[in-house]
């Protein structure tokens, strides 16, 4: 996220006038030490491998993005103009750290980086309509033996 | 998203690592989130207390001077300076395909070879006419198509101009300012979105919000 005194006046004002939801404390699992834990890229920032399909506006589903994808094949289709991506263009790692959380699995800091990462459309008018997806997710993560989700949000 | 542990980072949107080609802060920015698995005992907001790294103390500037002409009136005349401005970019975009081994255009379905069909649609719609379908195989249909051939320019400008040798990295408001404040292609877009406005199609005026980031709508 951004401070929103950094950001433009008219954007911030559009987000601060936004409701806050209320967040009750979360059931809390206690995780394994980082140096177990399996760890897995959960996106909203509209990225999908060049030959998948564009997202839409409203789209509530997900692309996949395997382990070893090659950079050159990814793309972002993100509908909001109103955030950067010429990070994205530069170095995929500013949104999608793949590479750092593969040398933190070399270097034994982790144990090792999900086979498969998951990618949603951001900007979402309803936050709640992923629901659904956001499940599928977590079930998909947890029958491959991922113990952590690494969000980054756009 | 309830997020059991959340890091805030004070950086600009759509760049949640921080910085591009910083691995050692990017890393770092991982690192300290991970850690939160270890270290949060229940729900967690923790502030992460470093700004994005910045290089050089001059400020970023365009090695290119492109000294956009007046934007023509006429459909072929203005296809003709947009094209003339992708092929004074185009070097340094070859050039960073060399240096990435990437390009991220590529999304409103046109070939890196098509680069130049895109301004044929741009210039089309910003001077009144009915953009022609052309040899790419479009991803989206109109008028989804000028946001996503706009992205893919603007992607081309971005990466082209971050080839450049230069002492300082541009941050986005700097591309920002030079694409939509120096540049054919901003003023284009410019033209195409007030034209959008002017639209009694829905479909077409809704998608203004899509092409132009806040605070570069006007020119400065």
């Amino acid at each position: 996220m951004v401070r929103t005194s950094d950001m433009h006046p008219d954007m911030a004002r559009n987000l601060l006038s936004l409701p806050l939801p209320e967040i009750d404390p979360q059931p809390w699992i206690a995780p394994r030490p980082l140096s177990e834990a399996t760890v897995a890229i959960v996106t909203t920032a509209g990225m999908h491998a060049h030959d998948d399909r564009p997202f839409t506006g409203g789209s509530v589903e997900y692309r996949l993005i395997p382990g070893d994808i090659d950079f050159a094949d990814l793309r972002m289709s993100h509908l909001s103009v109103n955030f950067d991506r010429s990070g994205f263009q530069q170095d995929i790692n500013t949104v999608f750290p793949l590479e750092r959380l593969r040398e933190l699995a070399d270097q034994g800091t982790i144990a090792g980086v999900s086979r498969y990462h998951y990618s949603f459309m951001g900007a979402q008018p309803e936050p709640t309509r992923l629901e659904k997806t956001g499940e599928e997710i977590g079930r998909l993560l947890a029958e491959d033996g991922v113990t952590a989700a690494f969000l980054t949000p756009v | 998203m309830k997020p059991p542990r959340s890091l805030f980072v004070p950086f600009p949107l759509g760049r949640p690592l921080g910085s591009p080609d910083q691995p050692d802060f990017q890393r770092d920015v991982l690192l300290t989130s991970l850690q939160l698995l270890e270290t949060a005992t229940e729900t967690t907001l923790a502030d992460y207390p470093h700004d994005a790294p910045t290089t050089g103390d001059d400020p970023w500037a365009c090695a290119v001077a492109l000294a956009p002409p007046e934007p023509a009136n006429e459909t072929e005349a203005l296809r003709d300076q947009l094209v003339e401005e992708i092929r004074q970019l185009a070097p340094w975009h070859a050039e960073s395909l060399k240096r990435r081994g990437r390009t991220t255009v590529g999304i409103s379905g046109a070939s890196m070879d098509q680069i130049e069909q895109l301004a044929t649609l741009l210039a089309d719609f910003a001077t009144g006419e009915e953009p022609s379908e052309g040899e790419i195989d479009w991803n989206h249909p109109m008028p989804a198509r000028l946001k996503f051939a706009s992205d893919d320019l603007r992607a081309f400008y971005h990466e082209s101009v971050t080839a450049q040798p230069g002492a300082s990295y541009p941050t986005d408001a700097d591309l920002n300012n030079w694409l939509f404040n120096q540049t054919l292609l901003g003023t284009v877009l410019r033209q195409i979105v007030a034209r959008m406005s002017e639209s009694e199609d829905r479909r077409v005026s809704g998608m203004v919000i899509g092409m132009i980031p806040a605070g570069f709508a006007r020119a400065r």
